[in-house]
Parts: C-alpha cells; structure tokens; sequence
C-alpha cells in the first residue's frame, strides 16, 4: 500500500518507476504525463490501486497495463526510441540506415525503361 | 444478412436488417457469399426453409463440417547483437517451405510453413516483458527493456490442419448477437497429426534460432487466440454428396449460389489463405461474367 493522495506526488513516484539513467535519457514519466488525456483521465484508478492494501493480479496488470501503454505511445518516447535504434544501429553496422536504401531506389527507377 | 430466400432450385435474393433493425430484402439474379469460414456456412444454416431442412446447399451435410484453423507455434531467440528486429514488413520477412510436404520419416502427415516475423514495437515489448515478469521498474528498467527490445527474432510455425468432420459449427440458438441472429457454437479440437506436426516445427524453429546465435529462446504451441484463418466448411468438390461447391463456386444444389471466400478450400495447406482466397474469387467471377456472356 503506498501512501500517494494526489497527482504531484503519483508522478514523482512513476518518475521512480521508469526511471532513466544518463546512457538512454529516456524522457521522465512526468514530461510525458503533463499533456496526457490518458494520464488525466486515469490517475485517479492509478491512485486507488496503489493505495490498496491487497493487489490482485488483475490490478498489478491494470496498473501496468495503463502506464505502459501511456509512455511507449507518447511522440517524445517514441522519437527517443528511434534516436537511440539509429545509434544503436550504426554502432552494430557502422553505416548509416537511410543513405544506401535511398541510393539503391534511385538507381532502379533509372533501369526501368518505361 | 440474415437469411438467403430460396426455393427448390433458384436463390432468389437475400433478407437483411437495416440500421434501424427494418428487416428488408433485396431480390437478384446470382447471390455471391464471402463471409469467411464461420459467416458463410452460420448464413447457409440459418437460411433452412422447406426444402433445405438441414441448412441451404446442405444435402451432403458439410456446410459446417471440416473446420481447419491453422493452428499457431511461436518461437522467439533472443540475441546479444542489436538486430533492428523492429523495421521491415509486418507478419512475415522470410520463410521456409523446407518442412511443407509429407515426409515419410515421419510419423504425421503433412507439414509447416516456418515464417520469421517482424520482432515486437517498443509498446508490445514492454507489456510483454512486464507479463513474463522480465521488465522491473526502478533503475535497470530500460536496461532490460533494451536488452530484448530490437534483439529478438521470432518464427511462427503455421501448421496443415487436416481436414475432420469432428471440427465443426453449428447454429446456437440460445445465445444471439446485438441483431437478433443465431450466435455459433464451434467444436473443434487439434489433431494428433497437427500436434505433432507443431512440436516438430517447434523443434526445427529453436535449432535454426540456436544455431543462429540467440543466446535463450522461448517457444510455445498452440498459441493462444490464434484460429483466424477460417477455412473447410462449404468445402469444394466434383460430388455432390462429398463437397458443397462445385470448381466454379457453385453450390451443388443452387446453381445461382456461389461462394468465393476460404470456407471452400477442401485443405488447410500450412500457408495464410487470403492470396489463395483472392485468386477464387477473380476466377469464380472471371467463370461467372464468362458463362453470362456466353448465355446472353
């Protein structure tokens, strides 16, 4: 049971949660959370599973269920995301993804003789 | 739709409820059926009248019979190397047909289509992860998240379910949908031939994945929710008492009914149906525009 009444301190604890370190500066909960319908419309059965005494499994996959989805579908988490798999990419590859692909369409519309 | 009007020999047109729940009917020369696997035979067994007691175009009794599903296997490698799993088609990059035909070494008949798939977006890797009870919040959240985000490559193993007059669906009238109609009840139940056929591919989906690098695999069959590909149930045939339909989709008792969608195929074969379903319906309606032309 967590002793959390209102949004401010519902956030800080998420914010604990999905907690970034410095490597994948992943946007905080908090950032994401301040725009959200999803998280002002459901903070408050965020809060009312937390502050029960018992949780069922059903509760602990509602709780994750809610804020899972609210922060992998934000637009900051997932351009974020997409930063992170080029980096990644190039470092596996050390090339870069879009150049070659680009190249390669230009040069078979030249070939085709319409 | 709610029900096809027919009388001994002739469609004559179809009854259907409108937005407001009106029944109306709309009479036509040629009734056309594409309702998948389930719509179409539910559609045949609700139209019954006095002549068709069993159901429309039922004299051989299978409208209904020989559900195949395709049951799902799923095996997924998990790699140390960033794999960029996440990028390239949806539902399947590469497969192998490899295990497709009977093997004689075998103790079952038939076989599978082994499909790489398209690894899980952020979102599905997440809730995932958090079901298994991998992914923990705190500091090492996204330390597991991106260790297995983008670093796993999946296989289904989509198997030959054969055909079984045990499998099959049939009218439920107590339970109705939102419109009044009769709900379905489906008996089915995965053959021996089919489960052996899934630990099979199972087997070879985990060799490939191991010998490909993955350093731990996870793999289950059947998969859950899976049986949406809808097939056998007005299945296709030259005799009239074996088959439903004849080679131009014609239902063997009403000639001016015809069915186009997957519940004509006579077999599953272990690959995604709706090219197949599509390539019968371009030749149905090429046979029916060709034979109309002819006659008029």
């Amino acid at each position: 049971m967590k002793n959390i009444k209102n949004k401010a301190k519902l956030l800080k604890y998420l914010d604990e949660l999905i907690k970034s370190d410095k490597y994948f500066k992943m946007p905080k909960f908090s950032e994401i959370a301040k725009n959200s319908i999803i998280f002002n419309t459901e903070y408050k059965n965020l809060i009312f599973i937390l502050s029960k005494r018992t949780k069922n499994f059903k509760d602990e996959m509602r709780f994750n269920q809610i804020i899972l989805n609210m922060y992998f579908s934000s637009m900051k988490v997932k351009s974020r995301i997409k930063e992170l798999n080029n980096k990644f990419y190039k470092e596996t590859n050390n090339i870069n993804i879009q150049k070659p692909i680009f190249r390669k369409q230009k040069s078979i519309y030249k070939d085709i003789n319409l | 739709m709610t029900k096809i009007i027919s009388n001994k020999t002739t469609a004559e047109g179809v009854v259907y409820l409108d937005k407001n729940k009106n029944l109306k009917t709309i009479t036509s020369r040629f009734v056309i059926l594409a309702c998948n696997g389930i719509g179409t035979p539910r559609l045949l067994l609700a139209s019954k009248n006095k002549y068709f007691r069993k159901g429309l175009a039922n004299s051989s009794g299978l409208v209904g019979k020989n559900l195949m599903l395709h049951p799902l296997g799923f095996a997924e490698g998990l790699f140390e190397k960033f794999m960029n799993s996440d990028f390239g088609p949806e539902g399947c990059c590469v497969y192998s047909h490899q295990f497709y035909e009977t093997n004689i070494r075998n103790n079952f008949k038939r076989g599978c289509t082994l499909q790489v798939l398209r690894g899980n977006g952020p979102l599905e890797t997440a809730n995932y992860l958090k079901k298994l009870r991998i992914l923990k919040y705190g500091k090492d959240f996204f330390k597991i998240f991106f260790s297995n985000y983008n670093h796993t490559i999946p296989i289904a193993i989509i198997t030959e379910d054969l055909p079984s007059k045990k499998n099959s669906l049939e009218l439920d009238y107590k339970i109705k949908d939102a419109w009044g109609q009769p709900g379905v009840k489906i008996n089915y139940k995965i053959q021996n031939n089919t489960k052996k056929i899934l630990k099979y591919g199972l087997d070879k989906a985990i060799k490939v994945l191991k010998k490909a690098g993955a350093k731990k695999v996870l793999s289950f069959a059947p998969v859950k929710h899976t049986g949406w590909h809808l097939m056998g149930t007005t299945k296709m045939g030259n005799k009239k008492n074996s088959s439903v339909v004849n080679k131009f989709g014609q239902t063997h008792d009403i000639k001016n009914l015809l069915i186009v969608d997957s519940s004509i195929f006579p077999t599953s074969a272990a690959v995604n149906p709706i090219s197949t379903s599509q390539a019968l319906a371009l030749y149905i309606a090429d046979n029916l525009v060709k034979s109309l032309n002819e006659k008029y």
